[in-house]
């Protein structure tokens, strides 16, 4: 008999696949076994490994594991989860892999990592339990007090007395059941200002607001805003508490995502550090690619304007009027891009009003249009005659309504197509009018002055 | 939303049923921003209908959270009766949110239904200017004495605390009134039953005046993170308190008009889904046509170099690229700029800094964006147009960059707002010199030099 294969056959098959780096058929392996000959495997690994191939499983199976250990030993798991050893060994996982291969953890051990960590390791395990960047679970804290329906007030004010010293929050408590699921919060005042035998029970209405873990912070800052709250409790799947978000995290957050927006309107890739702070480097890399584009942009739009050569050649104070054209176009589109996107943004708009919007905007548009159009007419008039007044106001007429409806239509149709109505809204449609006005432009003056 | 988006035919047909007790019991049981969003969305009978079957006090607090619009419809439709008990119910910064927006006349009346003490203190908070500290403040908060001892705060708490939009924190004042210090609840809570307030008090905290601009309150909430400040008059007396749910909404408002301003739009105050084509109109068509006369300064420079626009016509191909290059680099460092002012990020201090850094990132742009529009031209131009056009590239880019940084320190310098003229003027300016650029620097290639070397 083959003794190797008597005392370590599992961590045999499965150490080769750690090293080709093979996690789908890592994780589809560890599946198959029994929980006991997993924990077994466990320690077997290297410090490094075990925490890889822990995270790699189900999480009902994380879940029969975490209960086959005793509590010195689930401790010790916890705590390693904290160290830079297990975070460097998680980040070997592309993006890709991490969403399609880690689950969320069972609630014990979510609950046992947010519980035993102080704060700053906490917040390096947190992503460990892999909530997305940008998701709520990135957010938690555990600066809350939990209480039990059947309580009395009083037993509830004697408890925060012994546990409320950190929460900084005692504006509301969260009621939980045995399992530590959320049922309802009650607001400190109210338990304050009631009979001290009166048990929480009585107190309760079961109407109660949450996040969950894996929602997108866009939307717990949503959530404050609609409901005018100072924290909200944050649950997992299984509706177990697991921390709570703070109005002054979201203002910070707030601030965040709206700086990203408007880096993105004004053709700047979102600098993830403060502007004054950026190194020379970055700045380049964030906006020289918006810039490279409108040059790609004019590939297309010279040879439109050479394609009309011997229309300007015969009338060089056409040219006199190309970057007003271009300008107005592209000013009456960023009007409309601002305003959308923003308006999406806080959630005045959504994405079922674009034609409401498209008509009113094509109304607006024209009206626009035609303004521009007189003001540019006495303008064209003035330098070379009737004609090129005509001429100049037809095509700010067109471009105008053009920058307009293509502004307005685009966030929507980004938004659609599942990107951000942020990233490509002003450079696009500074692009389209670009290429199209100078075209329309010089197609005018060729029918209209014979040229 | 899911209240309003998979019951909103069933609540229909128990309005057109007239289930009322059934339709009372369950709303009840609704979150008020649940039922709010669900008001917006439905006719107006059914608005008041549903309002009018909501208890007393979610009433009040779905009321607060309606859109100007709607509270004024109700406003107009509901009986004095009932308006008394809303308004009663709505807390006193909500309050003086609704009076602002309605017209003049209707607030009138309703100050009337209110009794004397609340109709006085709407009138105070009313009396504050526009976008002042005061004018977000409620008065519903705890005040308590430092020779009191903690039972006699829990006291307090208990008899006056159900009106208070916060208890987290408590305000120690003297009996002037003057503003001594802040003590959360917790300390009271984890303190004996007999330890003086005095004992409790550590003389630290922070507070808004309530003359200040809101944005500086939004600031102090971001540097101090908590939920609620203490607003005092110039002699330190506590006025009352800003809660930190109003700061998230100005601070949505704000962001909204830089947003706006940005894009050159006036700032609309109203919803941008219901705005009137007019409004929009009237926000839209100043900077447009602000544009338009500046062409007028472009087209003059332009009829200068006429002659060379005639010899070398491939010029025109680049000019649109030129000018909108100039405008989008001027653009990109606006929006920085104008960020970082708003979100105190760019203080003073670095302001050299950042102006030092930006002439060597726009030259290193500049560069790089010569380099791609030279292998363009060269294909549509030939060598004399390349030079010219990469040249120019570079100019604008550098013209452009350095006027977006320094326009808006320029404005806030003056004590102008950064993001209002910001933008539309570094359009302008960018226009101008852009086109300057590019015929002056052909026209020393083509007629100067050329005719030098010939």
């Amino acid at each position: 008999m083959n003794p190797q294969a008597r005392t370590t056959p599992l961590i045999d098959e499965i150490r080769p696949l750690l090293h080709r780096h093979d996690w789908r058929a890592l994780r589809a392996r560890v599946s198959r076994e029994p929980a006991l000959r997993l924990v077994e495997l466990l320690y077997d690994l290297a410090p490094r490994e075990r925490i890889l191939v822990y995270r790699l499983l189900p999480r009902s199976k994380a879940l029969e594991v975490f209960e086959a250990l005793d509590v010195e030993q689930q401790n010790a798991l916890i705590a390693h989860m904290a160290q830079d050893e297990a975070r460097a060994a998680l980040a070997q996982l592309s993006p890709d892999d991490r969403t399609a291969l880690l689950e969320e953890m069972p609630s014990p051990v979510a609950r046992k990592l947010m519980d035993l960590l102080p704060d700053p390791q906490r917040r390096d395990a947190l992503m460990l339990l892999n909530y997305p960047p940008n998701s709520v679970g990135r957010l938690m804290t555990t600066n809350y007090v939990r209480v039990r329906p059947h309580w009395t007030c009083a037993q509830v004010i004697d408890h925060i007395r012994q546990y409320g010293s950190d929460s900084e929050t005692l504006w509301m408590v969260y009621v939980v059941n045995e399992h530590r699921q959320l049922l309802d919060d009650v607001r400190v005042r109210q338990i304050l200002i009631s009979d001290p035998a009166l048990s929480i029970s009585s107190l309760m209405d079961n109407r109660f607001v949450a996040l969950h873990t894996h929602q997108e912070r866009e939307h717990a800052v949503a959530l404050f805003r609609k409901y005018d709250l100072y924290a909200i409790p944050v649950v997992d799947a299984d509706n177990v508490l697991l921390g709570i978000v703070t109005a002054d995290d979201i203002l910070a957050v707030d601030e965040q995502e709206a700086t990203e927006d408007f880096h993105k309107l004004g053709t700047v890739r979102p600098l993830e550090v403060r502007f004054s702070e950026a190194s020379v480097r970055l700045l380049v890399r964030s906006r020289l690619g918006w810039l490279l584009g409108l040059v790609a942009v004019n590939v297309f739009s010279g040879a439109g304007i050479a394609y009309f050569e011997h229309v300007i050649a015969r009338m060089v104070p056409l040219v006199f009027f190309m970057p007003l054209l271009v300008d107005s176009g592209g000013n009456a589109g960023s009007q409309s891009v601002a305003l959308t996107v923003r308006a999406m943004a806080t959630g005045d708009v959504r994405l079922r009003d674009w034609p409401r919007l498209l008509l009113r905007e094509t109304f607006l548009s024209i009206l626009l249009g035609l303004s521009m159009a007189v003001v540019v007419f006495g303008l064209g008039w003035y330098r070379q005659g009737w004609l090129l007044g005509l001429t100049v106001a037809l095509a700010m007429l067109a471009v105008v309504v053009l920058g307009s409806l293509v502004g307005q239509l685009l966030p929507f149709v980004l938004r659609a197509m599942g990107m951000d109505a942020a990233t490509a809204g002003s450079p696009l449609v500074t692009s389209i009018v670009d290429i199209c006005g100078c075209v329309v432009y010089l197609a005018i003056a060729k029918a209209i002055m014979g040229l | 939303m899911i209240l309003l988006h998979l019951l909103k035919p069933e609540l229909e047909e128990l309005i057109a049923q007239g289930q009322w007790q059934t339709l009372r019991s369950f709303l009840s049981t609704q979150p008020a921003p649940e039922i709010a969003e669900l008001l917006e969305h439905l006719d107006q009978r059914g608005q008041l209908v549903i309002f009018r079957l909501l208890p007393r006090a979610l009433a009040s607090e779905v009321f607060a959270l309606l859109t100007p619009d709607t509270q004024n419809l109700l406003v107009s439709r509901l009986a004095q009766e009932e308006m008394r008990s809303i308004l009663a119910g709505l807390s006193p910064d909500d309050r003086t949110a609704l009076f602002e927006e309605l017209p003049a006349e209707v607030t009138q009346r309703l100050l009337a239904l209110l009794p004397d003490d609340k109709r006085r203190e709407a009138l105070v908070l009313l009396s504050y200017p526009e976008y002042s500290v005061g004018r977000l403040m409620t008065t519903a908060y705890l005040q308590i004495k430092p020779t009191w001892n903690v039972a006699r705060v829990l006291a307090h708490i208990r008899a006056h605390g159900a009106d208070s939009e916060t208890i987290m924190i408590l305000y120690v004042t003297d009996e002037q009134g003057h503003l001594l210090d802040d003590v959360p609840l917790r300390k009271v809570l984890l303190a004996a039953p007999e330890t003086p307030v005095s004992v409790l008090m550590d003389g630290q905290y922070a507070c808004l005046r309530s003359l200040q601009d809101q944005e500086e309150a939004v600031a102090l909430f971001k540097q101090t993170g908590y939920y609620a400040l203490p607003v005092v008059d110039a002699d330190n007396v506590l006025l009352g308190i800003v809660t930190v749910d109003d700061i998230l909404d100005v601070v949505e408002q704000e962001t909204t008009e830089d947003f706006q301003k940005l894009g050159k739009v006036r700032p609309i105050e109203a919803s941008l889904r219901d705005v009137s084509l007019f409004e929009l109109y009237r926000k839209r068509i100043g900077w447009l046509v602000g544009l338009v006369f500046v062409n007028i300064f472009t087209g003059a420079g332009m009829a200068i170099f006429e002659e060379t626009i005639r010899k070398v016509i491939a010029l025109v191909f680049f000019l649109p690229l030129l000018i909108g290059s100039g405008g989008n680099a001027g653009s990109q460092t606006t929006t920085l700029m104008v960020r970082a002012l708003a979100i105190g990020d760019a203080r003073r201090t670095t302001w050299w800094r950042i102006i030092r850094r930006e002439v060597i990132v726009s030259l290193i742009l500049g560069l790089c964006m010569a380099a791609a529009v030279a292998l363009l031209a060269l294909l549509r131009g030939g060598v004399d147009v390349a030079v010219v056009v990469s040249a120019a590239m570079c100019g604008v880019i550098f013209f452009g960059s350095m006027t977006g940084v320094l326009l808006p320190l320029i404005l806030r310098g003056l004590g102008f707002d950064p993001a209002a003229a910001g933008a539309p003027l570094v359009t302008s300016l960018v226009d101008i010199a852009g086109v300057l650029i590019y015929f002056s620097i052909a026209y020393l290639w083509f007629d100067r030099l050329m005719t030098a070397v010939r």
